[in-house]
């Protein structure tokens, strides 16, 4: 239910508001002030906020401005889950974060500079990656979830763990110049459930056919425009305003600023793929229901190569960076961008015992080794998994 | 703008698309028809607007 103001009976004139603004105190009531006027939130909205919890799983480009308004628009309770620290490369569109947070864990960074943008709310840092051994815990905690990730495994993994705990969410994704924004599994008021994230993509992308912003890029406003949308649909959902974004993917071109919207249907065959695994989601592994459509490529972890570096087997290491994020490279390797890849093809030795390939996250070195000619696919060519920004957290250690 | 002529449903259009773009066949995607996403069996008319939508991965 909406309260009505008219202009004429300003909420803000008059005891009897403040009487009935019961559990806004009058910092709040100036802090909102903006919102309590406007007659599709008013005071009756602003409580429905200030009594929500919503968790935002990814605190990066899309999760920095989701955090930003929930905190401002007074969203009670927040929780924030995210297990990377802030890097120099995120600064351009991660505007929560500056230089002197660089290396702090983002869900701890974003919670000391959002306490002090609205400090009657309650915010609370999960510097963890959300997995089926916890996802379980987090998420019944909060009326909502916001998919702010930036990867399928997890993608999936929130919209199974929702679908079984019956909890909506609001998910957003970006690539170069596009964003995709739905608002999934919501029940709407007559209680018909909506679509879900598997009604929408039955079958995930093996990761280097759908790479992330660090292989791809993105410009920085887009997700700032996606991330305020998704705040915009939790919002309307928790004031029960407007028309929530359900049953519909809306993607959006930063290019021709053309904004479009798709319907999508529920598909019930879709949703029990979900629930399949419920309640013993710990059994099941998202990392490899998202690569399994794909051809195996073997992976080499930094700690192996280290110790086979150490031991001076003979290995060839294939650099495919072209425009490195990280300044740092591996000893004596070959560097073969990948865009230059079929022509260096003779510069990649058949005697090595290994040749590994890599770049800064692991993906694009993997879109390298399947590009390689038949003969080239030997059994010695390993993958780096999570590329030279796992070697150097390692090196760290 | 694409014209494609002789197409029954979507699945007949995605083996054309292939054809005409081979990396397609590594990837997922959804086509909507008109603005409602549709599955293969979706009969084509003419002046049908078809989109294809891939999921991105970026957050």
């Amino acid at each position: 239910m909406i309260t009505i103001w008219s202009r004429l009976c300003h909420p803000l004139r008059g005891d009897d508001f403040l009487k009935t603004a019961m559990n806004l105190n009058k910092e709040e009531i100036q802090y909102y002030h903006r919102h309590l006027i406007l007659s599709q939130i008013g005071k009756t909205g602003q409580q429905a906020l200030k009594k929500a919890k919503v968790l935002i799983v990814g605190a990066g480009g899309l999760g920095c401005p989701i955090l930003m308004y929930l905190s401002g628009a007074g969203v009670g309770r927040i929780g924030i889950v995210d297990p990377d620290k802030v890097t120099v490369s995120n600064l351009h569109r991660q505007v929560l974060y500056g230089f002197s947070q660089v290396g702090e864990f983002k869900a701890e960074a974003a919670v000391n500079r959002l306490k002090d943008l609205n400090p009657n709310i309650v915010l609370e840092a999960y510097a963890q990656r959300v997995s089926p051994e916890n996802a379980g815990d987090l998420i019944s905690q909060y009326d909502v979830v916001v998919d702010a990730t930036d990867n399928f495994p997890t993608r999936y993994l929130i919209n199974d763990f929702c679908v079984y705990l019956d909890k909506p969410f609001v998910s957003g994704s970006i690539d170069r110049f596009q964003g995709q924004l739905s608002v999934l599994n919501f029940t709407d008021n007559q209680g018909k459930k909506c679509p879900t994230y598997r009604c929408l993509f039955p079958t995930p992308p093996a990761p280097e056919i759908a790479p992330d912003c660090s292989q791809n890029g993105v410009i920085g406003v887009l997700p700032g425009i996606i991330g305020n949308l998704q705040a915009n649909e939790v919002i309307k959902m928790i004031c029960g305003v407007g028309e929530v974004l359900s049953g519909k993917v809306l993607i959006f071109d930063a290019l021709s600023n053309q904004m479009m919207l798709f319907s999508i249907q529920r598909n019930e065959q879709a949703v029990q793929q979900a629930l399949q695994n419920a309640p013993d989601f710990e059994s099941f592994d998202y990392e490899s229901f998202c690569s399994s459509n794909r051809q195996k490529i073997n992976e080499i972890s930094s700690v192996d190569l280290h110790k086979k570096l150490q031991n001076n087997e003979k290995i060839q290491l294939i650099d495919v960076r072209s425009i490195p994020e990280f300044q740092e490279e591996l000893p004596n390797a070959v560097r073969i961008p990948l865009n230059n890849l079929q022509a260096n093809i003779h510069n990649i030795s058949k005697n090595d015992s290994l040749v590994v390939f890599y770049c800064d996250h692991g993906i694009n070195s993997v879109r390298a080794i399947r590009m390689l000619p038949n003969h080239h696919k030997l059994k010695n060519v390993f993958n780096l998994t999570g590329g030279l920004a796992a070697w150097l957290k390692e090196e760290k250690k | 703008m694409l014209t494609i002529q002789d197409t029954d449903n979507m699945a007949d259009l995605k083996s054309k698309l292939i054809i005409s773009y081979p990396d397609l066949k590594d990837y997922t995607f959804r086509m909507a028809v008109n603005q409602q996403m549709v599955e293969d069996n979706h009969l084509l008319f003419d002046n049908d607007l078809v989109a294809v939508m891939p999921p991105f991965a970026g957050g």
